[in-house]
């Protein structure tokens, strides 16, 4: 069997590591600064390969890594920008700052709702993200999650339950 | 938004369509990609070249200037190490 080509794997799997990531990060030129750190990462180790489950499991861990590093890099940058102007800064002005989703699905009725459910999200410790996301949003099975995530389907299963209750819970307190 | 059924609009949110990635995207994978082959110098080493340089300026300013310059040797005399009470230096 010959190893697939760059750009075959780019073209299997960039709707899904740009949904991803969007889902992530939240605004659009964003996510394709991760989608592009995505293939680059994957062009520079594809000789390790082997088969296309490990290219699956590979290209999502990838993506939830180099997802998270950029959020944290962003709060980063924020907290920083937060100290040197510290006059300025207040709890409220850093609500304001909260990114909003660019999801071209969104309807313009629907934008205040699930703009909510984004930052809802955005809330969630990052293992209960990453299985919510992969569940909900990339369709991941239990199993294929647990590979991912380098854990049991029953951890997936209980951090997806918990993700739910929480971000239901952050929804209720901060609507109106 | 009061009283919102937040488990319906969780299912919307969820059965959103997927975004997909814009058509130029791979054009700028292949860039970056010729960028990192062309590139001579990988981060790390020009992180440890900087870091190199740094110490070196660091160590010239704060040990080597300072020796060279704070000789504890008032005059001359002494910094030749000349007998001080030769007349024929006063």
């Amino acid at each position: 069997m010959t190893s697939p080509s760059l750009e075959e794997i780019y073209n299997q799997y960039k709707n899904r590591v740009y949904n991803l990531a969007l889902h992530y990060v939240g605004r659009t030129e964003d996510a394709e600064e991760i989608t592009q750190d995505v293939f680059v990462a994957v062009y520079q180790s594809m000789d390790a390969f082997k088969n296309e489950s490990s290219i699956y499991t590979w290209i999502h861990k990838i993506t939830i890594n180099k997802s998270l590093d950029f959020i944290k890099s962003r709060k980063r940058k924020k907290r920083w920008g937060a100290m040197t102007s510290i006059f300025q800064y207040d709890a409220e002005s850093a609500q304001k700052d909260f990114i909003e989703l660019q999801h071209p699905g969104i309807e313009m009725e629907q934008k205040e709702t699930m703009n909510a459910i984004y930052r809802g999200i955005q809330t969630l410790p990052d293992q209960q993200k990453t299985a919510l996301l992969l569940n909900k949003i990339d369709g991941q099975s239990h199993s294929e999650i647990a590979e991912i995530m380098e854990t049991s389907p029953k951890a997936v299963e209980s951090l997806i339950q918990r993700a739910k209750k929480n971000l239901t819970d952050w929804l209720k307190k901060n609507e109106g | 938004m009061k009283n919102t059924d937040w488990k319906s609009e969780i299912d919307k949110y969820t059965g959103l369509p997927n975004a997909l990635a814009p058509e130029f995207l791979f054009t700028r994978i292949e860039q970056k990609i010729a960028n990192l082959n062309t590139s001579k110098f990988s981060p790390s080493f020009s992180w440890a070249v900087s870091a190199g340089l740094v110490l070196w300026f660091g160590i010239q300013v704060f040990i080597i200037s300072p020796n060279m310059h704070s000789s504890k040797k008032e005059n001359w005399v002494e910094s030749y190490e000349l007998a001080p009470n030769n007349q024929l230096y006063k």
